[in-house]
């Protein structure tokens, strides 16, 4: 076979890849499009009924060297609008002064819980009680197992039916639970459920509430407000229509209690232990016929920190394709198997074919493209005009996901943003994404060759924190 | 594919491809920018709306008799006028309510209601039965029986509501045969709108509907419908563990409603029942109706494999009618299991510290 025919065959498979992925995206961004209006139009009427009925929650917040902000974050959590909720604070054997200044701002004692393991965990050294704040409690246990470790050590404390999962350092909107919530009332068989996540770079946080919304100046920050808005009003809300949604974002994550606890808690072993928890669901409760569901509301729950410089980006991303790969390699039985729904048969098989092997078939591609052009076989108008399209429907999927905020929450106030976000959703197309995609294909041969991930240290400038 | 000439098919199509992408951005963002601006457009006329209406309903049914008379209402003004009046509704009572009828009729929202009634949008359509609702017309009753219907939770549980404000005892065959039939209303918003509808009124067809469905429906409705009338809760509760014992879901939603010392000695069976459910309920009846005769029987449970079990009946010995400090010290001395050891210790700190 001649090098021609191997490139034209390449080339054709690029094709149908990419024609398959823009169709995928589209028709995502059209089902999330109704269900956003759909979910738009009830909200206010819903809001009414279900506004006196919450059903108590266990916030479970893990903490690892948290000293400089831990009071505000836990003093945010206290603040919340819900009736009934419980905050359990794990100290995941920090080594500097979190614990010290959970007992001196909430005056905590130490409380002889008949604690019970339902999920084994590193040893836990001591629970404490608020004596400022009842519904305050503090495990301190000792580090390991990561965040996953800490989580479990908080199910096991935890005395509500729902259990949020989230992290010490993200801002969450004050009726956050509120609107999770909804779900598990609405139909009684949602078991998870997960909120829209936005980036709090450039707003203006005071006391650990979000006082005003803003768009960062740092570039790479920007980016990511424009790739959390095509993930999360796009793709989740598409999926989650379809009962099909694998991924629950770490950062603010709603369980039912006893379920999480009957699938064996979050896996310690794996780096992405939210998606690997929601993706184990999926597969535990389909493989027994269960009805279920695991939703998510596009409401603007919770704002996290995003990354501003490119080693801290870089680690993070390779960190979430590691978590993506363990997490479909884990649950590979869901893929394809009987009963399994919208979550077997399109979501799984869409996350292994256009999420995790997306950066070997975009840097192939290129790269193809690329040597095609080099070696004469391909014309410059050719070459360009593959280059143009990748890079419009690239642009017109970011366009889609700003358009679908405006028609839903339009959370960013001045009209002047939403043309910096057109901008910044067609500059990204210029060098951004590639490196994203290498960063992942990086973290794919990693992950294929055994090589350790590494934490390493995230750098945050958090100067959103007045 | 000749990717080397410029008029390749393929070629073509991409182009083809990125101009129509790059059309459809500029148009989406053209159109997210119309969308602000006719919805900051649609805040500022609400905004205007609002502040004109408000006040003057406000001074209309607090009877100021200075008060303007009421201006021309254009369509595109109504659904946030009428938004003001049900609000004003849901806020008032008495004497201003029948003021707020008058403004309703002079400004014709009942015909609007009933026109927006065909609306598609769950929200208008949801405002016009809440106006028709606290309009109490009887003419609207028949409009008012198709979304009672509907398959969507929130039309249908707004339909009942406005249905028991036109006439509750009329409405009451309707919304029973809604309850038995769907399990999407909210358990709690259901019972406040059968207390809304009142006790007298909605107790039979409560007990006939409890004693008539099938089992699997009792479990999830028995805890809110005894919110309605507690004796009557208590009375089918008793009713129902003796045609249902062996059906643990039926047992355990039972013991929860139980208002009646009596029944204990009929239900201390079930402390050794298999399902941990019924055993935790159990300790929390015993906790709500016993006295010291049921410590045993909670000392025993304080033992049980089963976390909650354990913690219910630690916090039902502290609730006991006579439990008091030399008892429980007692009780401490004599429990040998380390587990419910660990309970007393673990409740009595928690009382200890409110």
């Amino acid at each position: 076979m001649s090098l021609r025919a191997v490139l034209e065959g390449v080339q054709w498979l690029f094709l149908g890849y990419f024609v398959v992925l823009n169709a995928i995206y589209l028709g995502l961004a059209f089902i999330a499009l109704l269900g956003l209006r759909r979910y738009i139009r009830g909200a206010s009427a819903a809001e009414r009924v279900y506004s006196h009925l919450q059903m108590p929650v266990s916030m479970i917040v893990p903490a690892y060297n948290e000293a400089a902000t831990i009071a505000t974050s836990v003093r945010a959590l206290l603040q919340l609008r819900y009736q009934h909720f419980e905050v359990i604070v794990v100290n995941d054997g920090s080594k500097d002064d979190t614990l010290a200044v959970l007992k001196r701002e909430f005056q905590l004692q130490p409380f002889p819980e008949a604690y019970r393991v339902q999920l084994k965990t590193e040893p836990v050294r001591g629970i404490y009680r608020s004596l400022t704040h009842p519904n305050l409690r503090v495990i301190d246990k000792e580090n390991g197992g990561g965040k996953a470790d800490a989580i479990n050590a908080g199910i096991n404390s935890a005395r509500h039916p729902i259990i949020y999962a989230g992290d010490a350092d993200s801002v969450l909107d004050p009726h956050s639970l509120e609107h999770v919530v909804r779900p598990f009332l609405e139909d009684p068989h949602t078991v998870a459920c997960g909120g829209t996540v936005r980036i709090i770079n450039g707003c203006t946080v005071r006391g650990g509430v979000l006082e005003k919304v803003g768009l960062p100046r740092n570039p790479l920050a920007l980016v990511q407000v424009v790739e959390y808005l095509r993930a999360f009003l796009g793709g989740r809300l598409g999926w989650s229509a379809v009962n099909g949604l694998l991924i629950v974002s770490g950062a603010f994550g709603v369980f039912h209690r006893d379920t999480v606890v009957e699938a064996g808690g979050f896996r310690a072993d794996v780096i992405g232990e939210d998606m690997e928890l929601i993706v184990r669901l999926h597969r535990r409760l389909s493989a027994r016929g269960a009805r279920y569901r695991i939703t998510f509301v596009p409401d603007p729950v919770c704002w996290t920190d995003a990354p501003e410089d490119i080693g801290t980006l870089a680690r993070q991303r390779k960190r979430w394709q590691r978590g993506l790969a363990e997490s479909l390699w884990s649950n590979r039985q869901l893929c394809f198997a009987r009963g399994s729904g919208a979550a077997g048969w399109f979501a799984f098989p869409y996350f292994v074919m256009f999420e995790l092997l997306s950066p070997l078939i975009e840097v192939g591609g290129l790269i193809v493209i690329a040597l095609a052009f080099a070696f004469g076989m391909m014309s410059g108008t050719g070459f360009l005009a593959f280059i143009a399209a990748a890079f419009a429907l690239g642009v017109m999927l970011s366009t889609t996901s700003i358009l679908l905020e405006e028609l839903s929450f339009h959370t960013y106030p001045k009209a002047r943003h939403v043309l910096a976000l057109f901008v910044i959703s067609v500059l990204e197309n210029c060098g951004y994404r590639q490196l994203v995609s290498f960063w992942r294909l990086q973290a794919l041969y990693g992950w294929l060759t055994g090589q350790e991930i590494k934490w390493g240290v995230m750098k945050r400038k958090a100067d959103w924190q007045r | 594919m000749d990717l080397n000439t410029d008029s390749d098919f393929v070629v073509a199509l991409a182009w083809r491809s990125a101009e129509v992408a790059a059309f459809s951005s500029v148009l989406m963002l053209g159109f997210a920018l119309i969308v602000r601006w006719y919805l900051q457009r649609k805040e500022r006329l609400q905004a205007r709306v609002i502040g004109i209406w408000r006040p003057l309903l406000t001074r209309i049914t607090i009877g100021d008799e200075e008060a303007p008379a009421l201006p021309a209402l254009p369509a595109r003004h109504l659904p946030y006028v009428m938004e003001e009046w049900n609000a004003l509704q849901e806020a008032v009572r008495g004497q201003t309510v029948s003021r707020l009828h008058e403004i309703a009729l002079k400004l014709g929202l009942d015909v609007a209601a009933r026109r927006i009634m065909s609306s598609r949008q769950i929200g208008r359509r949801i405002l016009a039965i809440r106006t028709l609702g606290h309009l109490r017309d009887e003419s609207s009753w028949s409009i008012l029986q198709e979304p009672l219907a509907s398959a969507n939770a929130l039309v249908s549980f707004y339909a009942a509501a406005a249905l028991v404000q036109i006439d509750a005892q009329r409405a009451m065959p309707g919304i029973m045969l809604q309850i038995a039939e769907r399990e999407s209303w909210p358990g709690e918003a259901m019972a406040r709108l059968l207390v809304d509808a009142g006790a007298a009124v909605a107790r039979e067809p409560i007990r006939a509907l409890m004693l008539s469905l099938t089992p699997a429906k009792v479990p999830p409705l028995l805890p809110w419908l005894a919110h309605v009338d507690a004796v009557l809760g208590s009375e089918i509760a008793t009713e129902l563990l003796h045609r249902h014992s062996g059906n643990a879901e039926i047992v355990a939603a039972a013991l929860l409603v139980m208002i009646e010392p009596a029944v204990l000695p009929d239900v201390r069976h079930f402390a050794n029942s298999p399902d941990a459910h019924i055993r935790e309920n159990l300790a929390l009846a015993i906790g709500h109706l016993g006295d010291l005769a049921e410590t045993e029987l909670l000392m025993q449970l304080m033992g049980d494999r089963v976390w909650w079990v354990r913690y219910r009946a630690g916090q039902a010995l502290l609730k006991l009618r006579g439990m008091n400090g030399e008892v429980l010290e007692r009780v401490r001395v004599r429990l040998t299991d380390p587990y419910a050891l660990d309970m007393l210790i673990h409740v009595r700190a928690e009382e200890a510290l409110g």
